[in-house]
């Protein structure tokens, strides 16, 4: 009764509190350098990451021109998006944005002498000898340099004005910068799906054929198939795990007691991490629930015994070795608390409160609920559970596993292609590349990085860097760029642009000479001229003036204000990153090419290796633990050496099958740590010879129930699910085999 | 070969005068696609008159138009600049101060609209110019008129009338209504022109 009502509250207190988040960011690393919290950034709200490419088919040139327009004018329409481009700057549309509308005259050097002034006078007679239209003719009013045209081409997140963009294949290309980042799915979802809906109002929406790309419509993607198959393989595998158990304990109230820890046990960690945090991240219940695996030993190894004695009486007997085991699994989990970043934070403390829970349920209700129903003899249920049979099958497993393995060692050992491991289908990115490269979009790979410690200071190395940006582009060094300074200037730079700005008087007069002989009216400028005055008193822009802009997310993934100081993150168009790198170095401005590509790898390195760091320290203490808990060194010897040559053949066959760890692996092989810690405590457990046939027994059908269910995961063709497969199915088996060769040795010492 | 076709036009002229005045007035598109035709390479001079809401008196230009070959043209502005664009293959290839930029057609509706309607005047390709614009023809063949309205109305939004005229040997004057007075006319220089 006390335990009903227990799974009562704490399903009411999940119901109230639970509030789940898809936002991947939170199992991103701590990041310990500039350049990782850069690295992080970009992940999360890099300029390139949130651009969503659209492509549309099905119809002649000039009907997907019309369909691309209009796609264009409505997406521009929705405030989900930052900017939308189909290769036109055009002028009718262009709606100058705040704050550029207002400081496009501090936000460029202009020369507000005459000669400057007649030469822009000029200049724009010769415009008007060739195009015309009223949005030219108030920009032309408003703006005789055009300052407002560079700042929004430049700004620009792919070069505009060079006509529409057509893929090789015909498809007209839109680009679409939403002000979500790639990581926030949910935002990302609707995003798309306003896509689809504007796609789906074109009148001859019904003949044309849409494809959407970029790595926010691949979350959104993947998260709808990775549900899918995720289910699909979940379900799988707790059917196989049911049919080992109805295989081993022939009774279906058995196999269903089974399940109850687990199932009481996720429960209470749900329930414990809705109260402790604000939002509860899907993964967290996904890998959360992996974890828990090891829950489902308990009351196997409780279930073993009970055909020949009381429940009660068994429990009371396997209980001193099932509490070490969930303490020392616990400290292992508890290691994920320090891993590096709050999800997995979360994931561990999920993780621990689960399995405390799950051991209490074995401890405290399974009990009860055994005595209730009549039990058979199960010993004389067949040569499943003989523990003669289970070295041979063991061995079996540990074969099969092993041939497994080398079946996806031979497809990918060869393969050094990173992309090969992105669960983003091979068709899906290429056409991403073919829709990408009618536009020249900022360069995914290099970014130009400046940091400093005040804002003023980087802004004006920004400005120092951009006359060496322009000789670059000179030299062929890259086609374009796109930096903060263009946007957000100085205070300085601000001051002395306002500084050149004459008085209204002044400025009249040489206005008025300037058009001089020109067939301009005398009040054409009189706009420039009142913009001039005001921009001259305007306060200097600030970061926080532009957060109030639709230039806010543009601002965000250019300007990062870290713990350490600011970052200006300049976007490469074209560049050629080798020769550009070594030109950099020569700059008297301390700037760098960042390969984010090579940084990310290194980034995940030392995000593993500090994780497995942490994880180190753990199993210390769970040495310490066991020896205190075991009060002999031999036996704690042979139970740590079994387990660490077991983790160490479940890394090899990781790595060998997927080319190199990553923190899925790493939470795997908690898992497996703590399988591990269960079966070699249960096995070196001084009993008799009839106990030690049952221990033995209900190990081998723990070790069996998780190799089966997570061998069926490593069957998946998504690598996340994979990697967890892979790793525990593997190191399920050689923990078995190994702890068994272990504890034989453990026992002849010990007896 | 210049001959033939003046003897040509003075007999069509004569025929013309021949007829009842009503058939008279019936100029067709083709009549006066004939007279306007013009086979590449040519040259004319030009004078043009450009007025915007930014004037207070028109913008003078002068220089002369080059039809290279069919759906090339290449306009020389002498005075009081020098500039120069070309159209071909749907761009316009602007030259200015020994710098050239490139500004496709696609998408510019109403500069595409303008230029296939002129194209088509110079190439005598009716069905290019019935495809973009309604049209309307005035006078004789020895002073005829075309006003060409754009089909499509996001043009006629902001190009409402294409006017040309012309007299009976060739175009003598291209004007383009663009909205809030903007007006452009060109003035086709008959004694520098070449048929």
């Amino acid at each position: 009764m006390l335990w009903i009502g227990a799974t009562v509250v704490m399903a009411v207190i999940v119901i109230a509190q639970l509030r789940l988040t898809f936002d991947l960011g939170a199992f991103l690393p701590r990041q310990k350098t500039v350049l990782h919290e850069v690295l992080v950034e970009q992940i999360r709200s890099g300029p390139a990451s949130r651009l969503v490419i659209i492509g549309i088919n099905g119809a002649s040139q000039d009907a997907l021109a019309d369909a691309s327009e209009q796609m264009k004018q409505a997406l521009a329409a929705e405030s989900r998006f930052t900017s939308v481009a189909n290769g036109e700057l055009a002028l009718d549309e262009a709606q100058v944005p705040a704050p550029i509308d207002r400081y496009f005259l501090l936000m460029r050097d202009l020369d507000f002498g005459a000669d400057s002034l007649d030469a822009a006078v000029q200049s724009r007679l010769r415009d008007l000898a060739f195009a015309g239209g009223r949005p030219l003719l108030d920009l032309i009013a408003r703006d005789p340099f055009l300052a407002t045209l560079d700042v929004l081409m430049q700004l620009s997140p792919a070069d505009t004005g060079g006509g529409l963009w057509f893929a090789e294949d015909g498809s007209a290309v839109l680009i679409a910068e939403t002000k979500a980042a790639s990581i926030d799915i949910g935002a990302q979802r609707v995003a798309i799906e306003a896509i689809k809906r504007a796609f789906e109002d074109l009148p001859n929406a019904s003949s044309l054929e849409i494809e959407i790309t970029g790595v926010g419509a691949f979350s959104v993607e993947l998260q709808e198939s990775i549900r899918t198959e995720a289910t699909f393989r979940s379900i799988l595998a707790s059917a196989a795990l049911m049919l080992v158990l109805l295989l081993a304990f022939r009774s279906f109230w058995l196999s269903l007691v089974a399940a109850l820890p687990l199932a009481v046990g996720f429960l209470g960690g749900l329930a414990f991490v809705s109260m402790l945090f604000d939002e509860v991240h899907a993964i967290t219940l996904a890998f959360g629930f992996t974890m828990l695996g090891v829950a489902i030993d308990y009351p196997i190894h409780l279930l073993s015994r009970v055909q020949t004695e009381p429940a009660p009486e068994a429990i009371t007997r396997i209980w001193p070795t099932m509490r070490l085991g969930v303490i020392s699994t616990s400290v292992a989990y508890l290691a994920l608390l320090f891993a590096g970043s709050s999800g997995l934070a979360q994931l561990g403390t999920f993780t621990v409160a689960g399995v405390a829970v799950a051991m209490l349920v074995t401890r405290t209700w399974l009990p009860l609920l055994i005595q209730r129903r009549p039990l058979e003899n199960l010993s004389d249920k067949g040569p499943l559970l003989t523990s003669d049979l289970s070295w041979p099958l063991a061995l079996i497993v540990l074969l099969s596993m092993t041939a497994i393995a080398w079946y996806f060692a031979d497809a990918r050992l060869w393969n050094d292609d990173v992309s090969s491991l992105s669960p983003v289908p091979a068709d899906r990115l290429a056409t991403d590349r073919r829709l990408r490269a009618a536009a020249p979009t900022p360069d995914m790979r290099y970014q130009l990085v400046l940091t400093s410690s005040s804002l003023e200071t980087l802004l004006v190395d920004c400005e120092r860097a951009d006359p060496l940006l322009a000789a670059a582009r000179a030299a062929g060094l890259l086609d374009g760029w796109q930096s903060v300074c263009q946007l957000l200037p100085s205070r300085q730079r601000q001051a002395v642009r306002q500084a050149v700005i004459p008085d209204e008087t002044t400025l009249r007069d040489r206005m008025r000479d300037a058009i001089q002989g020109t067939p301009f009216r005398d009040d054409a400028f009189e706009p420039f001229l009142e913009i001039a005055a005001m921009a001259s008193r305007l306060d200097v822009l600030e970061p926080a003036d532009v957060a109030a802009t639709p230039l806010r997310a543009w601002l965000d993934s250019h300007l990062l204000e870290l713990e350490s100081g600011w970052v200006a993150l300049v976007s490469l168009v074209g560049p050629d990153p080798l020769a550009l790198a070594e030109q950099v170095e020569q700059w008297p401005v301390s700037a760098s090419i960042v390969d984010i590509q090579a940084s990310s790898a290194e980034l995940m390195q030392s995000y593993r290796s500090g994780a497995l760091n942490v994880i180190g320290m753990a199993a210390l203490l769970i040495i310490t633990l066991l020896w205190f808990g075991y009060g002999k060194l031999r036996d704690t010897f042979w139970i740590c050496l079994s387990v660490s040559a077991a983790l160490a053949a479940s890394i090899a066959v990781a790595t060998m099958v997927h080319g190199s760890l990553t923190v899925v692996h790493m939470v795997a092989l908690l898992l497996v740590l703590g399988l591990g810690l269960d079966y070699a405590l249960f096995m070196t457990r001084v009993e008799s010879a009839e106990e030690r046939l049952r221990t033995r027994r209900s190990v081998f059908l723990c070790a069996v129930s998780t190799t089966l269910a997570f061998g069926i995961l490593a069957g998946s063709s998504i690598p996340v699910l994979q990697y967890i497969g892979v790793t525990v199915a593997t190191g399920s088996a050689a923990m078995y085999l190994l702890v068994y060769v272990g504890s034989s040795r453990c026992r002849e010492h010990t007896r | 070969m210049r001959c033939l076709r003046l003897l040509y036009l003075l007999l069509r002229v004569v025929l013309i005068a021949l007829l009842p005045a009503s058939a008279a007035l019936a100029l067709e598109l083709a009549d006066i696609l004939a007279v306007s035709r013009v086979t590449p390479p040519a040259r004319v001079e030009f004078q043009e008159e450009r007025h915007s809401p930014l004037f207070d008196e028109a913008l003078l230009l002068s220089g002369y138009l080059e039809y290279l070959d069919y759906g090339v043209l290449h306009k020389v502005i002498e005075s009081p600049f020098s500039d120069a664009f070309m159209i071909d293959s749907g761009e316009i290839r602007l030259q200015r101060d020994g710098e050239t930029r490139q500004i496709s057609l696609e998408r510019r509706d109403e500069l595409a609209t303008i230029i296939g309607g002129i194209e088509a005047i110079l190439s005598g390709e009716a069905s290019l110019l019935e495809s973009l614009f309604d049209y309307e023809i005035f006078g004789s063949i020895t002073d005829w008129s075309i006003e060409l309205k754009p089909k499509s109305r996001s043009v006629a939004r902001r190009v409402p009338l294409l006017s040309v005229s012309g007299d009976g040997d060739s175009v003598v004057r291209i004007l383009i209504d663009l909205r809030d007075g903007e007006r452009q006319i060109m003035n086709i220089l008959h004694e520098a022109s070449e048929r």
